[in-house]
């Protein structure tokens, strides 16, 4: 859009470290730091290391051989595996030759793969195996500009014989030959990549309609590398570990290029069963997750300590009484109560244990976002000793937009804005924000990156809130989800699905009311902890779908929200609710990668529920004779 | 209902090989319990005929509680375990075998009915009448342990894997002796089976157990066109994909 660029007035160049992407970055790291370690990740069980100048060179050799696959500046490039070295290697590589690299979630479908890989043209795709090389394989044939396929992992795969695919690590053995000759080629590549030109590309989730490639230049991730510092307390050599899907903008973010700024050692988990005992046995400084994966936590140590020892649940429980009273004190800006020497001595018994079993005894840095987080949740974290500080950003403001400062929680307020960025609430309360965050649009889509950046530079977030006069955000909902009910209230249902949320038996929830009397709910049942509830209880079921039906099981749905209700205004109490009654994994439509219900999807396919919920004519004329033959 | 399992659990010292199982034989049914190497299933039959007692849950045949029972009880009531691996009395006869599982029984005159009826099943073993058992081959001696189970007078047969180390060929004939049993005396049969196929074709209602707890339950009807259950089980998945090469992932399961 030439128009809109002379209308911009020339901005000043960010720089990090005088570098202007972060690329240049890179190489300053493997120089100052060359045996440092930068990346860890296990093998057969045992961590492997590497350093700052082994990921630089790495990603030099996947550079390089890029370019000799004829592979070009501004080209898209996409990975579809699990977080792992290779991963921020192909990326990295990418992003020193000025090739566009795109993450793809692990749980796509062969057809969102194929809509992906098309739209953005993509010439390589890195592929973590066998399964997710099936996968491209299907629709190959239908991505005329994808040119070459590689495979991490060689297992299964000896057979093997396609001459547009090949592997992973022959790839790399040929960039570090082309190294030996071509080094200073590569350099001088790196010194021409622009503050302008792309970083990389991140596909919003689409729960509103098909996914956008957001386009995220140097610039950008150069000014969030400069706010790391504001964000995070960590020094060089402390420990992160990467286990929210890469292709997300937050775990790039955390993963790539905090790491960069930092200096963080970025650890793999070995798979995403084994997240938790990583967590216990890497003990990570940073930890950025979204409320739900805190949730989990919570929950976990409550289920754990109802089976443990009397003594441990007594300790726990008074910790946490007199733990309470500091927290409220603490977020009312109150100076704590003073405890005596014993109250003191079993907060430490009790709530060292739990961190360290959490993994988190050495985290100082605990954020979270991406959703509304329950009040509940970070006075539970208060009170163990980890302060859970809530941040606002997207994927459109390359990460972070607003955070919580140290020490400064407000509970529901999710932080100040980044300093050098502007918010201000624009009409329908929409949050608009402005700075050098705010990403360079959408890819091959020039009309949707117009409705959403103004001509003067406001990003349009979509997201209603306010601002406090301490200069807090608070996120109220996405607009077009606000419900309007037939009384004609406005009713934010992501609130009222994030109390419901807390709850351990319930994963999500879907609050439904628009243009009806009344609110109601689709719950998503966690299906762990609901079957351990069923065992305890002694309630007979066999599969999912019977123990969703379960009166018991629906009983203590029924008395979770029963929990939630009084807490909320009138109009926006639940008055009935179903479970759903399927098994949803990440595969299924109904999901977003990210286990979130899409809320759209939900409202169609579970019509029928919904409407039984509404108490429509069906139930009111099903014929007397009929409703006995049941019984 | 013959048999009501309600959540019953067991564990072996720290680790709960039963989470919670939740099943039912009616009259004259024939029930398979499907899963793989771990899923609990032996764990299953064994609590129930009293081998191990379950740390919770009940266990209703014929209306009375026999959880938690001695075997002998269990099996004086009429609910009987043939175990994995047959364990016949190697040094007796066939024939003493068979006495052997009637040890309980006073009804002399019934007795000699039913080893003329087993005789009939199997005739292999009338012709071995007087071999000791542990001359048998494999095939014949799950015909014993089959007979000798029969001859306590079963109300609800159960077996533990009869397929284990036979030939496909035995297996099916194994099966339909089962089915014949069932056919003419009314005997409710509980089998717990890896060779879901031979299982499916031949039970009734299925259940499908993972790492001790039931994850599906239908008519083997139905659970045979369920999608995981043909991958997982029916050997309907795996095969080579588009690459050429034998698949090697599993996929996650939602027995839909």
């Amino acid at each position: 859009m030439p128009e809109r660029s002379m209308s911009e007035s020339p901005k000043p160049v960010i720089r990090f470290l005088g570098h202007e992407t972060p690329a240049r970055v890179l190489r300053q790291r493997a120089t100052d730091w060359p045996d440092r370690p930068a990346l860890r990740h296990k093998l057969r069980g045992l961590w492997q290391t590497l350093t700052w100048q082994d990921y630089y060179h790495r990603a030099r050799a996947f550079g390089l051989a890029l370019r000799a696959l004829g592979v070009e500046r501004g080209e898209i490039i996409a990975v579809l595996a699990e977080n792992r070295p290779e991963w921020l290697i192909a990326d990295v590589g990418a992003q020193c030759m000025g090739v566009v690299g795109n993450g793809i979630y692990p749980t796509a479908s062969p057809e969102q793969l194929r809509y992906i890989l098309q739209d953005s043209g993509c010439r390589l795709l890195v592929v973590e195996n066998q399964e997710q090389l099936e996968k491209a394989l299907e629709v190959r044939a239908e991505c005329p500009d994808l040119s070459r396929i590689l495979v991490i992992e060689r297992e299964g795969l000896r057979a093997l014989d396609d001459p547009q695919v090949g592997f992973f690590d022959d790839f790399i053995a040929q960039g570090d030959d082309l190294a030996s000759t071509q080094a200073q080629d590569f350099e001088a590549t790196i010194d021409a990549g622009k503050s302008g030109d792309l970083a990389f590309l991140v596909y919003t989730s689409g729960t509103t309609g098909a996914p956008k490639g957001a386009m995220i230049s140097n610039a950008n991730a150069i000014f969030q590398m400069n706010k790391a510092e504001e964000y995070l307390d960590a020094k060089p050599g402390e420990k992160s570990l990467s286990f929210l899907p890469l292709c997300h903008i937050a775990e790039r973010m955390a993963s790539v290029f905090n790491p960069l700024a930092l200096g963080l050692i970025v650890h793999f988990p070995e798979n995403s069963g084994t997240v938790p005992n990583d967590l216990r046995e890497i003990a990570p400084h940073v930890v950025f997750a979204p409320p739900r994966f805190w949730e989990k936590m919570h929950s976990e140590i409550e289920l754990y300590l109802r089976d443990a020892i009397a003594p441990a649940r007594f300790i726990y429980r008074r910790a946490l009484e007199t733990g309470r009273a500091s927290v409220e004190a603490r977020l009312a800006g109150r100076k704590p109560p003073r405890v005596g020497p014993l109250s003191r001595l079993l907060n430490w018994l009790a709530f060292r244990n739990v961190r360290v079993f959490l993994g988190l005894q050495n985290c100082r840095s605990a954020l979270t976002g991406a959703a509304p987080v329950p009040p509940d949740l970070i006075r539970w974290f208060l009170a163990i000793g980890v302060e859970l500080r809530e941040a606002f950003g997207m994927t459109e403001t390359a990460g972070f937009a607003t955070a919580t400062p140290r020490g400064g929680i407000r509970l529901g307020w999710a932080g100040l804005p980044a300093k050098d960025t502007e918010i201000r609430i624009g009409p329908e309360n929409e949050i608009l924000i402005r700075g050098a965050n705010v990403f360079a649009g959408y890819w091959n889509a020039p009309e949707k990156t117009a409705e959403t950046i103004s001509a003067e530079g406001w990003l349009h977030t979509g997201d209603c809130g306010e601002i406090s006069d301490e200069g807090y955000l608070a996120l109220r909902d996405r607009i077009k989800d606000i419900i309007i009910t037939r009384a004609g209230k406005n009713i934010a249902p992501t609130q009222i699905e994030s109390q419901l949320k807390f709850s351990p038996y319930i994963t999500d929830a879907v609050v439904i009311g628009e243009g009806k009397r009344y609110i109601t709910a689709l719950v998503m049942i966690d299906l762990e902890q609901v079957a351990r509830y069923a065992q305890d209880q002694a309630i007979p079921y066999t599969d999912f779908a019977s123990l969703t039906r379960a009166p018991e099981v629906v009983a203590l749905i029924q008395s979770e929200i029963d929990v939630v209700n009084p807490r909320l205004a009138r109009v926006e109490q639940i008055k009935d609710f179903c479970i759903i009654d399927q098994l949803l994994t990440a595969e299924d439509e109904e999901l977003t990668p990210t286990m979130k219900l899409k809320r759209k999807v939900i409202a169609q396919k579970y019509a029928a529920l919904i409407d039984g919920m509404y108490g429509t004519q069906r139930r009111v004329e099903a014929p007397p004779d009929h409703a006995e033959a049941t019984i | 209902m013959m048999l009501d399992v309600q959540n019953l659990e067991t564990w072996y010292g720290p680790i709960a090989a039963m989470k919670g199982v939740n099943l039912s034989v009616a009259e004259g049914r024939i029930v398979a319990v499907l899963g793989a190497n771990g899923a609990g299933k032996t764990t299953l039959l064994n609590t129930l005929a009293g081998v191990i007692d379950p740390f919770k849950g009940k266990a209703l045949f014929q209306g009375a509680e026999v959880q938690g029972l001695d075997a002998d009880e269990v099996a004086r009531r009429g609910l009987v375990l043939v175990p994995e691996g047959r364990h016949v009395y190697p040094f007796l006869s066939v024939r003493d075998n068979l006495m052997m599982g009637a040890y309980a029984r006073k009804d002399r005159d019934a007795v000699a009915r039913d080893i003329a009826r087993v005789q009939e099943w199997f005739p292999r073993l009338k012709e071995r009448d007087s071999q000791h058992a542990g001359l048998l081959s494999g095939g014949e001696q799950q015909m014993v342990a089959i007979a000798r189970a029969y001859l306590s007078a079963p109300k609800l047969l159960m077996l533990d894997e009869p397929s284990l180390g036979l030939s496909p060929m035995l297996t099916t004939e194994i099966f339909g002796i089962i089915r014949r049993i069932r056919d003419e005396t009314g005997t409710a049969v509980l089998v717990v089976e890896q060779n879901a196929a031979v299982a499916l074709a031949h039970g009734d209602d299925g259940y499908i157990m993972e790492l001790g707890r039931i994850v599906a339950a239908d008519s083997c009807a139905a659970l045979t066109r369920k999608e995981d259950i043909r991958e997982a089980y029916l050997g309907g998945g795996g095969g080579y994909g588009l690459s050429g090469t034998a698949q090697r992932w599993k996929r996650r399961k939602t027995w839909r």
